[in-house]
C-alpha cells in the first residue's frame, strides 16, 4: 500500500512538471492588529536595557533589507556580537533560525536577542514593568489583547505577527516564475547557470535556502574554527564541522557583507568563493556576470505593513 | 413532603446527568473524530514526506520547503495531540505511544536533514561531474584517450549507483577511481583539474554510503509509521472502553430517569385520588352547608343557590299556624317531630303528583316547594295542598318519663305564593298578608303591594286617632238569651268606630291595625269605661271582649281591678269573654287575672271554643263560667253529623264540669232549634237580636 502511494505521487508530481524555486506569495495570513502593536514594539528601544538598542538597530528594514550591513552585529553599548547578521525579511518561509538552526520557531528566536546581553540585555519582567507603565501600549494592549496587565507572551506574539507580516514579493525574478517576461537573456542565463552548477541543489525553495543545513568547503577545505557557528556546535558529530543553515538568497545583492563572518563584501566575491569552496573552481568572469545578474533579479518590494512608510 | 423534594432533587440530579451524558457523549464523539483526523493527517504527512525524500533522490535538484512543510505539519499535529486530545487519563496509553512516536520522529527528522546535506553534496558533485569531463576536452587539444574512456566509465557508474542505489557498482568505481589516481599531468592546469575531478569523485564516494544509509533509514528502517499505526489501534482501543463507559453512564441515567419518572407518575396518581377524596368531602360539606339538619331538607341557602336555576319559578311558602302553641304545649322536641313529619309530608305530596319540585326548610317553620312554571295551575296545586295537610292526621310519639304516647294532631297552615324575584322576599309579604287576613293562601300580585296596605292601614290608623280624641269609640250591644225562658240574659259589648263622616267600622277592620298602635289600650278603656257607665244603673248583665293583649297589659288590668274594686255591684254583673283563640304568650298572666278577677266578682267566659285552637286542658284551668261555642261550628249545626257530636261532646262536657254554654251565629230556625235540642244553655245570633246602639229593653 505504502508503495502504491509513493508511486501515485511520483507520477503525480512528474506530470506537473517541476520548478526547485517558489515565488514568494503576494498575500500571507497574519494578525494585522497584533502585527501593529509589533512593529512599534520593533522599532521601539524601551525593548532594551539601554533604551538604544531596538530590533531595528541591527535588522533595518527600509535602507538595509533587514540587515545592518556590519561583519559582525552590534548591539546593547555597542558591544561586539558574534556573527553577520541575517535578514527579518521573508523569515516566515525558512525552517530554522540562525546560522546553526538552533531556533525551530520565530517565537524562540525572539528571546535571544531580547535577553542577549550583546543585543537587548533585558529581562522579561523589566520589558512587562516598562510597558505596563507605558500608558499608549497598555491602551493598544487593551484594545487587541482585551488585557489590563501586558504580559512578556504577548509582546513576543506581536512581534512574531510583524515578522511573519515581513515578506517581499513580486520580484522580477517571481514575476519571471509566474509566466511574466520580465528578465533579460543575460538573467535567464544566469539561472540556468545556477541550476547547471548544482547551487540550486542547496538554495532551493522559496527562499532559495533556509530550509536545509549544508557544508561549505565540500571539494576545497574551508578553515574551521570551534567558533564558528556550524551543527557541529549543536550536535557534536565531525560530518557537522562548516554545516550551516543554507542562507536564503531573496535580496541578497543588499544584505552584504556575506558570510557568517561577515569577511565578505560584496556579492561577486561571495559566489565565487562558494564556487571555489564547493566546485573546486573559480568562476570565468562570464559565469559570475550571469549568475550575479540572476541574484540582483531577487529583490522584492517592501512589504505591504510598511508600505508608504519607507520615506519617512 | 421530604419525599418530594427527593424526588425534585433527584429529576434535577438525573436531567443534570442527562444534559452531562449528552455533553460528554458529543464531546467525545467530536474529539475522537478529530484525534483519528489529526493521526490520519500525521499519517498522510509521513507518506508525502518519504515520497519528498524519495523525490529529491530521485532529482538532481529539489525543494527542500516541501519536506520541511510536511515536517512541521506533524511536529503542529503532535503537539495538539500531546496537549489536548491525549491529554486526559483514558488515553494514557495512547499518549504513551505518541511519546513513542515522537522520538521516533525526531530521529528520522534528523535523518532527513542529514540526507539532505549528504544529497546535495552528491548531487552538487553528479551535477558537476560531467561538466567536468566536457572541461577536459575543452581543455586539451589532444585528449588521453585512456584517461577519457576512464572517466566516461566512472561517470556512467557514478549515475549508474546514483539511480540503481545499488552498492555492487561500488566496488567498481573505486577500482577505476584507483586507476584515475595514478594519472598526473605535467600541465599545472590539467593537474589541477585533475585534482578537483579526484575531490568531487572523492565527495561522492564518501557520501554515497551515508546518503544510502540515511535513505535506507528514512524509507525502510525507521519504525515511526509502525507506531503510528499502533497509535491508531491504540486510541480506537481506549475510545471503546470510553465508550463503553458512556453508553453505561447513559443507560443508568435513562434508567434512573425512568424511574423519577415513574415515581412521579405515581405521586401524581395519588394527588389526584386524594384531590378526589377532598373534592367528595368538600362536597359533603357543602351539602351540609346547605342541608338542614333536623329535616333533612335543603335549607334557606341551598334556596338561594338553587333558586338561580329556575326561569320561571314558583315558590309555596308554607308556614304552619300557630306553631308556637305547638312547641309551648308540648315541647320544642316534639314541635321538631311536627315540623319533620310535615316536610316529609309537603315532599311525598309532590312526588306522588310528579310533579318535579323541590321543598326547603325555609325557616323555623317555613316551608319552601320550588317548582318551575304551572302557574295555570297554582290554585289548584296550592290548595289541594293545604287541604290535604289539613285532613291528615299527623301522628306523633310524645316520651313522657318512661312510657311513649301516640298523640295525633291536625296542624293548619296558609301559604304564600310568588313567581317574582326576590321570591322569598315577595312569598314572605303575602304570607303575612294572608296571616292577618286569616285567608288560606293567597298569590303575590302588585295590586297587593304592600304600599297600598301601609297607606290603608294608616288611614285606618288616623281614623282610630280620629275616634280616641272625639269620642268617636262606641258600643254596640248584642243581646243573649236563655234557651229556657227566652228571655234576655245578658248584652254583649261591641266595639265600633266612627269616622269623621260617621262611617262606622267594624273590629274585623281596625283591631288588628290597632293592636299594633299605640291606641288599643285607650280603645280597651273606652269599652271598659263605657260599658259600666251603661250599665251601671241597670240591673241587667254585660259581657266584655278582651284579648290575650289586654291581659298582657299591666295598666289595663290594674285599671280593669280599680273599676270592679270600685264597683262591686257592678262587677258581679260584668263576664269577661277570653278570645282563646288567638296567640297567647303568657298563659301564667291569665290564670292570675282570671283569678283576681273573679274574686272580685266578674265572670269569665272562653269565647270561640272549638275553632281549632281550644284545648281542654287549659278550659279546666281557666275555670270559666261560660263556655261561648265557636260560631263556624254553631252555623253548620243542623247540616253536619260530625259538628253535632262535636258541639253535644262540649256541651257534656262543659255541664258536667258547671260551666254553662252559649251559641254564637244562630243566624235562622233551623240553628235555634238544633241549639235548644242540644241542651245548650243561651243564645245570640242575628236571628234573636242584632248588634245594635240601643240596649236593655227587656
Amino acid at each position: 500500500m505504502v508503495i502504491t502511494y509513493l508511486i501515485v505521487l511520483l507520477l503525480a508530481s512528474f506530470s506537473i512538471g517541476y520548478e526547485a524555486v517558489q515565488p514568494i506569495p503576494e498575500r500571507v495570513p497574519y494578525d494585522r492588529e497584533k502585527a501593529e502593536i509589533g512593529k512599534l514594539l520593533y522599532h521601539d528601544p524601551i525593548l532594551a536595557k539601554d533604551r538604544r538598542t531596538s530590533c531595528a538597530y541591527c535588522h533595518d528594514l527600509y535602507q538595509k533589507c533587514g540587515t545592518d550591513h556590519r561583519p559582525i552585529a552590534k548591539g546593547f553599548g555597542d558591544r561586539k556580537g558574534k556573527v553577520n547578521t541575517p535578514t527579518v525579511y521573508n523569515v516566515r518561509f525558512n525552517f530554522r533560525f540562525f546560522w546553526d538552526g538552533r531556533a525551530k520557531t520565530l517565537r524562540e528566536q525572539i528571546l535571544e536577542p531580547i535577553r542577549g546581553f550583546s543585543e537587548m540585555n533585558i529581562t522579561q519582567e523589566e520589558i512587562e514593568e516598562r510597558l505596563n507603565k507605558h500608558d499608549y501600549y497598555k491602551k493598544l494592549f487593551k484594545k487587541v489583547y482585551g488585557t489590563d496587565r501586558i504580559t512578556f507572551d504577548m509582546v513576543v506574539d506581536a512581534i512574531v505577527e510583524f515578522e511573519k507580516a515581513l515578506i517581499t514579493p513580486n520580484s522580477r525574478f517571481d514575476r519571471y516564475l509566474r509566466g511574466e517576461e520580465v528578465l533579460s537573456e543575460k538573467e535567464k542565463e544566469g539561472y540556468k547557470l545556477f541550476k547547471k552548477l548544482g547551487c540550486i541543489s542547496c538554495h532551493n525553495g522559496i527562499n532559495l535556502g533556509g530550509n536545509s543545513f549544508q557544508k561549505i568547503g565540500l571539494v576545497k577545505p574551508y578553515p574551521w574554527h570551534p567558533s564558528n557557528p556550524d551543527r557541529y556546535r549543536i550536535t557534536g558529530r565531525e560530518f557537522d564541522k562548516n554545516v550551516y543553515r543554507v542562507p536564503p538568497l531573496r535580496n541578497i545583492d543588499c544584505t552584504h557583507p556575506y558570510f557568517h563572518d561577515g569577511s565578505v563584501k560584496t556579492l561577486e566575491n561571495a559566489v565565487q568563493l562558494m564556487a571555489y569552496y564547493n566546485l573546486g573552481f573559480m568562476l570565468e568572469e562570464e559565469e559570475l556576470e550571469l549568475l550575479v545578474a540572476f541574484l540582483k533579479t531577487l529583490r522584492g518590494e517592501l512589504p505591504e505593513i510598511l508600505k508608504g512608510e519607507g520615506e519617512r | 413532603m421530604k419525599k418530594l423534594y427527593f424526588v425534585i432533587a433527584l429529576a434535577i440530579f438525573v436531567t443534570f446527568g442527562l444534559v452531562l451524558f449528552n455533553h460528554l457523549n458529543k464531546d467525545f464523539l467530536e474529539k475522537s473524530a478529530e484525534t483519528l483526523d489529526i493521526i490520519k493527517d500525521i499519517e498522510k504527512n509521513e507518506y508525502k514526506i518519504e515520497s519528498d525524500v524519495l523525490k529529491s533522490s530521485f532529482y538532481l535538484y529539489y525543494n527542500y520547503d516541501e519536506i520541511y512543510k510536511s515536517v512541521s505539519q506533524i511536529e503542529k499535529n503532535i503537539k495538539r495531540l500531546k496537549e489536548r486530545h491525549l491529554s486526559d487519563i483514558t488515553h494514557k496509553q495512547s499518549k504513551k505511544v505518541l511519546e513513542e512516536y515522537e522520538r521516533e520522529f525526531k530521529k528520522k527528522v534528523d535523518a532527513i536533514h542529514q540526507f539532505e546535506t549528504v544529497n546535495s553534496l552528491i548531487k552538487n558533485s553528479q551535477i558537476y561531474i560531467p561538466t567536468l569531463s566536457l572541461k577536459y576536452i575543452q581543455m586539451v587539444e589532444k585528449p588521453d584517450v585512456e584517461y577519457f574512456l576512464l572517466l566516461n566509465r566512472i561517470i556512467s557508474s557514478l549515475f549508474l549507483i546514483k539511480n540503481s542505489q545499488d552498492k555492487t557498482f561500488l566496488n567498481e568505481l573505486y577500482q577505476d577511481i584507483q586507476r584515475l589516481k595514478k594519472f598526473s599531468f605535467k600541465d599545472e592546469k590539467l593537474q589541477q583539474f585533475h585534482n578537483i575531478l579526484l575531490s568531487h569523485l572523492n565527495v561522492f564516494v564518501k557520501s554515497f554510503p551515508i546518503y544510502y544509509e540515511k535513505l535506507e533509514y528514512i524509507l525502510e528502517k525507521n519504525r515511526d509509521i509502525q507506531i503510528i499505526n499502533r497509535l491508531k489501534e491504540t486510541f480506537i482501543m481506549e475510545t471503546d472502553r470510553e465508550m463503553k463507559v458512556i453508553s453505561a453512564i447513559s443507560i443508568g441515567s435513562t434508567a434512573l430517569f425512568l424511574v423519577v419518572l415513574g415515581y412521579l407518575a405515581s405521586l401524581l396518581i395519588k394527588l389526584e385520588y386524594t384531590n378526589n377524596l377532598l373534592k367528595r368531602l368538600q362536597k359533603n360539606l357543602e351539602m351540609k352547608v346547605i342541608t338542614d339538619e333536623l329535616t333533612g331538607l335543603p335549607n334557606r341557602k341551598a334556596f338561594f343557590l338553587r333558586e338561580r336555576n329556575y326561569k320561571e319559578p314558583t315558590l309555596v311558602l308554607i308556614n304552619i299556624d300557630n306553631f308556637k302553641h305547638i312547641n309551648d304545649l308540648y315541647g320544642s322536641e316534639f314541635g321538631d317531630q311536627v315540623l319533620v313529619k310535615l316536610g316529609s309530608f309537603i315532599k311525598s305530596y309532590f312526588d306522588k303528583k310528579g310533579i318535579k319540585a323541590e321543598v326547603f326548610r325555609l325557616g323555623a317553620d317555613d316551608f319552601g316547594v320550588l317548582y318551575e312554571n304551572m302557574r295555570d295551575k297554582t290554585a289548584q296545586i296550592v290548595e289541594e295542598l293545604i287541604n290535604e295537610i289539613e285532613n291528615h292526621t299527623f301522628v306523633i310519639k310524645l316520651r313522657e318519663g318512661s312510657r311513649e304516647i301516640d298523640v295525633e294532631l291536625t296542624i293548619n297552615v296558609s301559604a304564600g305564593v310568588s313567581y317574582e324575584k326576590p321570591l322569598l322576599e315577595k312569598a314572605d309579604m303575602v304570607l303575612k298578608y294572608v296571616k292577618k287576613r286569616r285567608e288560606k293562601y293567597m298569590i303575590y300580585s302588585s295590586d297587593l303591594d304592600l304600599t297600598k296596605l301601609i297607606e290603608e292601614n294608616l288611614r285606618i290608623l288616623r281614623i282610630i286617632k280620629y275616634a280616641i280624641n272625639n269620642n268617636g269609640v262606641d258600643l254596640y250591644y248584642q243581646p243573649i238569651f236563655d234557651n229556657r225562658t227566652g228571655e234576655i240574659v245578658k248584652y254583649e259589648c261591641l266595639v265600633r268606630i266612627r269616622d269623621r263622616e260617621g262611617n262606622v267600622l267594624s273590629p274585623s277592620t281596625f283591631m288588628p291595625i290597632a293592636k299594633e298602635s299605640k291606641y288599643y289600650g285607650a280603645i280597651t278603656r273606652t269599652v271598659i269605661e263605657k260599658s259600666f257607665a251603661r250599665f251601671r244603673d241597670t240591673d241587667m248583665d254585660f259581657s266584655i271582649n278582651l284579648s290575650s293583649e289586654d291581659i298582657a297589659d299591666r295598666e289595663i288590668v290594674n285599671y280593669i281591678y280599680q273599676v270592679l274594686e270600685k264597683e262591686p255591684e257592678v262587677a258581679r254583673r260584668v263576664t269577661f269573654e277570653i278570645l282563646e283563640s288567638e296567640s297567647i304568650e303568657n298563659y301564667e298572666q291569665i290564670y292570675s287575672f282570671v283569678k283576681n278577677v273573679k274574686k272580685l266578682g266578674a265572670k269569665i267566659a272562653i269565647d270561640d271554643f272549638g275553632s281549632g285552637y281550644s284545648n281542654y286542658s287549659h278550659i279546666v284551668n281557666l275555670e270559666p263560667d261560660y263556655i261561648k261555642i265557636d260560631g263556624s261550628l254553631i252555623k253548620q249545626l243542623p247540616y253536619d253529623l260530625y259538628v253535632q257530636v262535636i258541639v253535644s261532646t262540649i256541651v257534656d262536657f262543659s255541664h258536667k264540669l258547671g260551666i254553662r254554654t252559649v251559641a254564637e251565629y244562630v243566624h235562622n230556625e233551623d240553628v235555634f232549634a238544633m241549639v235548644k235540642s242540644l241542651d245548650i244553655d243561651y243564645s245570640q245570633g242575628y236571628y234573636l237580636g242584632k248588634p245594635s246602639k240601643q240596649c236593655c229593653i227587656r
